[in-house]
C-alpha cells in the first residue's frame, strides 16, 4: 500500500514541482514578477495581461 | 531691477508679469498656469533650501529657484 | 448588431483617472505597452445594456505639446485612432488648470465629454460649480461624478453613448486667439480645402499647429520647406508665440470660470496645514528620517519578529512532525518523506516564516504612497539628489526599491531625461528589496543574537550609500549631463482608505504566497535532489551534485571569507529568487525539524563566523538581483548591453565590497 501511495504522491509532487518551476522561471524572464498577484489595482507594472493589440 | 519670484518670501504673493527663459521647462511652467496676470503665492522653501512650493490657480506646484528667477513679478 | 464604441480617458495626473477607469471596467482590464515605447497602455471593456464599450486609458498629461512621450501618445491616439468619444476627467477642486488640457483636447476634433470628478472635495472647499452653465460655456457635455464612490458613472456612460449616436447636441467652443492669429487660422483652413487629410484631422487644429511650428504636423502637410517669406511673417506675429497662445487659452478658461464657479477666498486646506509641519524648514528632514526609521521599526520589531517566531515553530515542529507521522503511518518510502519534510517543508517553510515582516513592509510603503507623502519626499530630497546629478523625482523609485525592485525600476519612467533614468535604473537594485530580508534576518539572528536590528539596519544603510556613491560615479563619467528639470505638482494629502491599503497589501501577500508555492516550491524540490544525490545514487551531502557545483565556484569567494560550497551554491540559486538562499541553507543544514535560530546558529557555525557571516550578507545585499528584476531592467532599458553591464557590475561591486569587509575586518581582529 505504501508503495502505491509513494508512487502517486511522488508523481504528483515531482510533476507539479518541475512544471511550476519551469513556468515560474519563464514568467520571471518576461519581467513578470512572480511576487505580484495582480489582485490590486496598483500599477506594479507587471505585464501579465497582454494587450489586445 | 525687476522683481522675480525668487525674491518673494514664503507667505508673499504677487502677480506674474512675464515668464522669461526658453525651452521645455518654461513651456511646462506655462502649461501649469504660470502665465501673465496670474496671482501666485510662495508657500514655502524646501528644508534644504531648494526647490520652492507655490500656490497658483488654486493648487500647489513646486519648482527650482533657478526657474523661479525667470518669473517676473509686477 | 451592436458596434463597439471606443472611448479614450484623458486627464491630468492625480485627477482620479485610474479610479474612474477601474470603476468603469472592473476586473476586465488588459495591461500592455503602447507600441514601440515602454509606456503602459491599459484597455478595458464595459458592458452597458445595449452597447459594447472599449475603454482606453491614456497616459495622464498636463497638456498636449509634442515634447514628452506621454503627451505624444495621448495626442496621437486621439488623432490617429479616432476614438468615438474622449472622456476628459477634470478635477473639480483644481478646475482651472485641468481645463487647460480640455481646451487642447477639444481642438483635436473628436467629441469630448467632461467628467467633472472629485465633486465632494470641491464642495468641502466651498466651491460652488454651476455645471449646466459650465457645459453651455464650453459647448460640450459636463457630467459631475465622484469616481471613488462610483457616483455618476451611469450617467456618464449614458451621455457618452448619446454623444456617439449624435443624440446630444455637440458644439465645442474654442479659445479665441486674437484677431491676428484667428485671421491666419481662417486663411490656413481655406488653404486646406480639398486636402484628403481633413477626413482625419480637424482643420482648425492643423492650422493652429502650423502656426505653432509643430514639426510633426508640418511634415504631414509637406510644409517643411515652405517659403521663407511666409515663415518670417508668422514670426513677426508675436515674438513669443508659445506664451501668447498659452495666455489666450487661460484667458478663455478664466472667463468661463468666472461665470460658472464661485469659490471662497483662498482658505488654508487641511493639506496645507499638514505640510506646514511635514515640509517645514526645520522639521521636514528630521520628520522624514523619523518616518523612515518608523517604517523599519514597524517591519522588524513591532509586529514582524513576534509573529515570525510563532510561524517558525508552527512549520518546523508542528507541521513537519505531523506530516512525518502521517507519511510514516501510511508507509510512504523514506526518500519521499525526506523530500516532503526536509526539502519542501523545510525549504518553503523557511521562507514563509517571513510573511509578517514582508506584509508590514508593504503596508508601510503603501501608506506612504497612497497618502501623497511620496511627492513631498521628492520635494525635500531634490537638492540633495542634485548633488549626485539626479532630481528629487529619482528618489521615489529608490524608496519603492525597498519593497520590490521590479516595480521601482518601472517607476523611473517619470524621469524625462534618459541618462537620469538609466542611472536610476542601474543603482536601484542596491536598495535592498524585501526578498533579501529573510537572509539578513536569518544570519543576523544566528550570529548577532542581541543586535539583529542594528545589523540589518546597517546593511540597508550600506545599500543606500553604495547606491548614492555609484550614482555619483555614473553621473560624472558615463552619464554626464544636466539633471532632469524639476516641476512637480504637490497633490493634496489623502487619507489612505482601508480598502485601498488592504488591496495593496493583500496583493503583495498573495503574491508572496504564490511565489512560495510555485517558484520556491519547485526550486526546493530540485535543491533537495541535487543535495542528496549524485550520478551514482543517494549520497552524503558533500558528495552530491549540489556540493559539486558549489565547489566549482567556491574559490571565487575565498577572498571574501566564505569560500565554501554551501555559500557558493546558495548564492547561485539566489539568482532565481533571493529567498531561495534561505531555502538552500535550510535544506543543506536540515533544519526542518528544529525551530530555533540557535539551531541555525549551531549548524552554520561550522561554515561561517561573525565576520564572514556579515561579509556574506553584504554580498547578498549588493550582488546581481533576481531574474525578474534583470528582465525588467532589460525591458526598461531596451538594451542587452546595459542589462549585461548591470549584471556584471553588480557582481563586481558586491565582490569588492564584501572582500573589503572581510579583509579589513580580519586585519582589525574581528
Amino acid at each position: 500500500m505504501g508503495q502505491i501511495i509513494t508512487f502517486v504522491l511522488a508523481a504528483a509532487i515531482i510533476g507539479y514541482g518541475a512544471y511550476i518551476l519551469v513556468k515560474s522561471i519563464k514568467k520571471q524572464t518576461q519581467g513578470d514578477c512572480v511576487g505580484c498577484s495582480h489582485a490590486g489595482d496598483k500599477n506594479c507594472g507587471c505585464s501579465s495581461h497582454k494587450a489586445k493589440y | 531691477m525687476e522683481r522675480t519670484l525668487k525674491d518673494l518670501k514664503p507667505g508673499e504673493s504677487g502677480k506674474i508679469s512675464t515668464v522669461k527663459g526658453k525651452g521645455p521647462v518654461r513651456r511646462r511652467l506655462m502649461d501649469m498656469g504660470i502665465i501673465q496676470g496670474t496671482s501666485i503665492t510662495v508657500e514655502r522653501i524646501a528644508p534644504l533650501g531648494d526647490p520652492i512650493e507655490v500656490k497658483v490657480k488654486g493648487y500647489n506646484l513646486s519648482f527650482r529657484k533657478e526657474d523661479a528667477e525667470n518669473i517676473i513679478i509686477e | 448588431m451592436t458596434k463597439t464604441i471606443t472611448i479614450a480617458l484623458a486627464g491630468n495626473p492625480n485627477c482620479g483617472k485610474t479610479t474612474l477607469f477601474n470603476g468603469l471596467t472592473g476586473s476586465k482590464q488588459y495591461v500592455g505597452n503602447w507600441p514601440g515605447v515602454t509606456v503602459e497602455k491599459k484597455e478595458g471593456r464595459l458592458k452597458d445594456k445595449n452597447n459594447d464599450i472599449l475603454v482606453v486609458d491614456l497616459p495622464g498629461t498636463y497638456s498636449l505639446s509634442p515634447y514628452s512621450m506621454d503627451e505624444m501618445i495621448a495626442r496621437n491616439y486621439i488623432v490617429e485612432d479616432a476614438p468615438d468619444v474622449v472622456v476628459n476627467i477634470v478635477d473639480a477642486s483644481n478646475i482651472e488648470r485641468n481645463l487647460y488640457l480640455s481646451t487642447q483636447l477639444m481642438e483635436l476634433g473628436r467629441p469630448v465629454v467632461i467628467a467633472l470628478n472629485m465633486m465632494d472635495v470641491a464642495e468641502s472647499r466651498g466651491y460652488n460649480i454651476d455645471v449646466e452653465k459650465l457645459s453651455k460655456l464650453l459647448g460640450i457635455p459636463v457630467v459631475p461624478i465622484i469616481a471613488s464612490k462610483k457616483q455618476g458613472l451611469d450617467k456618464l456612460v449614458d451621455v457618452v453613448v448619446k454623444v456617439t449616436k449624435k443624440e446630444i447636441a455637440y458644439k465645442a467652443k474654442y479659445a479665441d486667439y486674437g484677431e491676428k492669429i484667428e485671421t491666419k487660422i481662417k486663411w490656413y483652413i481655406k488653404s486646406f480645402e480639398g486636402n484628403p487629410l481633413l477626413d482625419k484631422y480637424s482643420p482648425r487644429w492643423l492650422a493652429i499647429k502650423v502656426i505653432e511650428e509643430d514639426k510633426t504636423v508640418k511634415k504631414l502637410l509637406n510644409m517643411e520647406n515652405e517659403d521663407v517669406a511666409a515663415a518670417a511673417e508668422r514670426m513677426s506675429l508675436e515674438d513669443d508665440l508659445e506664451s501668447f497662445i498659452a495666455d489666450k487659452r487661460y484667458q478663455f478658461i478664466t472667463d468661463i470660470i468666472s461665470k460658472s464657479l464661485k469659490k471662497p477666498k483662498d482658505i488654508l486646506t487641511l493639506s496645507d496645514k499638514i505640510d506646514k509641519v511635514l515640509t517645514n524648514k526645520w522639521l521636514g528632514l528630521p520628520i522624514f528620517a523619523l518616518i523612515m526609521y518608523g517604517v523599519f521599526y514597524f517591519t522588524f520589531d513591532l509586529v514582524g519578529n513576534r509573529l515570525l517566531d510563532m510561524i517558525d515553530v508552527f512549520f518546523a515542529e508542528t507541521l513537519a512532525g505531523w506530516v512525518s507521522n502521517i507519511l510514516e503511518t501510511i508507509g510512504v518510502s523514506e526518500w519521499l518523506q525526506s523530500l516532503l519534510v526536509d526539502g519542501i517543508i523545510g525549504g518553503v517553510g523557511g521562507v514563509l516564516v517571513f510573511l509578517p515582516n514582508i506584509a508590514c513592509l508593504f503596508l508601510a510603503i503603501s501608506i506612504l504612497e497612497d497618502s501623497g507623502y511620496m511627492a513631498r519626499v521628492a520635494f525635500i530630497m531634490d537638492r540633495a539628489m542634485r548633488k549626485i546629478g539626479l532630481s528629487g523625482k529619482a528618489f521615489i523609485p529608490m524608496i519603492l526599491g525597498f519593497g520590490c525592485n521590479a516595480p521601482a525600476i518601472m517607476g523611473t519612467r517619470t524621469l524625462e531625461d534618459q541618462n537620469d533614468r538609466l542611472t536610476a535604473i542601474l543603482i536601484n537594485p542596491f536598495m535592498s528589496c524585501s526578498a533579501r530580508l529573510p537572509v539578513y534576518t536569518l544570519f543576523a539572528a544566528a550570529f548577532f543574537p542581541n543586535n539583529e536590528k542594528t545589523v540589518v539596519f546597517s546593511l540597508y544603510l550600506l545599500g543606500v550609500f553604495i547606491a548614492i556613491f555609484i550614482g555619483l560615479i555614473f553621473k560624472n563619467t558615463l552619464f554626464k549631463g544636466d539633471s532632469t528639470p524639476f516641476v512637480m505638482e504637490l497633490p493634496p494629502y489623502r487619507i489612505p482608505t482601508f480598502k485601498g491599503l488592504t488591496i495593496h497589501v493583500w496583493d503583495r501577500v498573495k503574491g508572496f504566497l504564490m511565489k512560495a508555492g510555485t517558484l520556491i516550491f519547485g526550486a526546493c524540490m530540485v535543491l533537495w535532489f541535487i543535495l542528496g544525490f549524485n550520478f551514482s545514487g543517494p549520497v552524503e551531502l558533500t558528495e552530491s551534485i549540489g556540493a559539486g557545483i558549489g565547489k566549482v565556484f567556491a574559490p571565487i569567494f575565498a577572498p571574501l571569507g566564505f569560500g565554501n560550497w554551501q555559500a557558493a551554491l546558495s548564492l547561485i540559486t539566489g539568482i532565481l529568487a533571493k529567498e531561495v538562499v534561505v531555502s538552500n541553507m535550510s535544506i543543506i543544514y536540515g533544519i526542518a525539524e528544529e525551530a530555533s535560530s540557535q539551531a541555525f546558529a549551531q549548524a552554520l557555525a561550522g561554515t561561517f563566523n561573525q565576520l564572514t557571516a556579515y561579509a556574506f550578507m553584504v554580498f547578498v545585499l549588493l550582488y546581481t538581483p533576481c531574474v525578474a528584476t534583470i528582465a525588467v531592467i532589460k525591458r526598461e532599458t531596451n538594451s542587452w548591453k546595459w542589462t549585461g553591464f548591470s549584471v556584471a557590475y553588480q557582481f563586481g561591486v558586491a565582490w569588492f565590497v564584501a572582500m573589503l569587509v572581510y579583509q579589513i575586518g580580519s586585519l582589525l581582529g574581528f
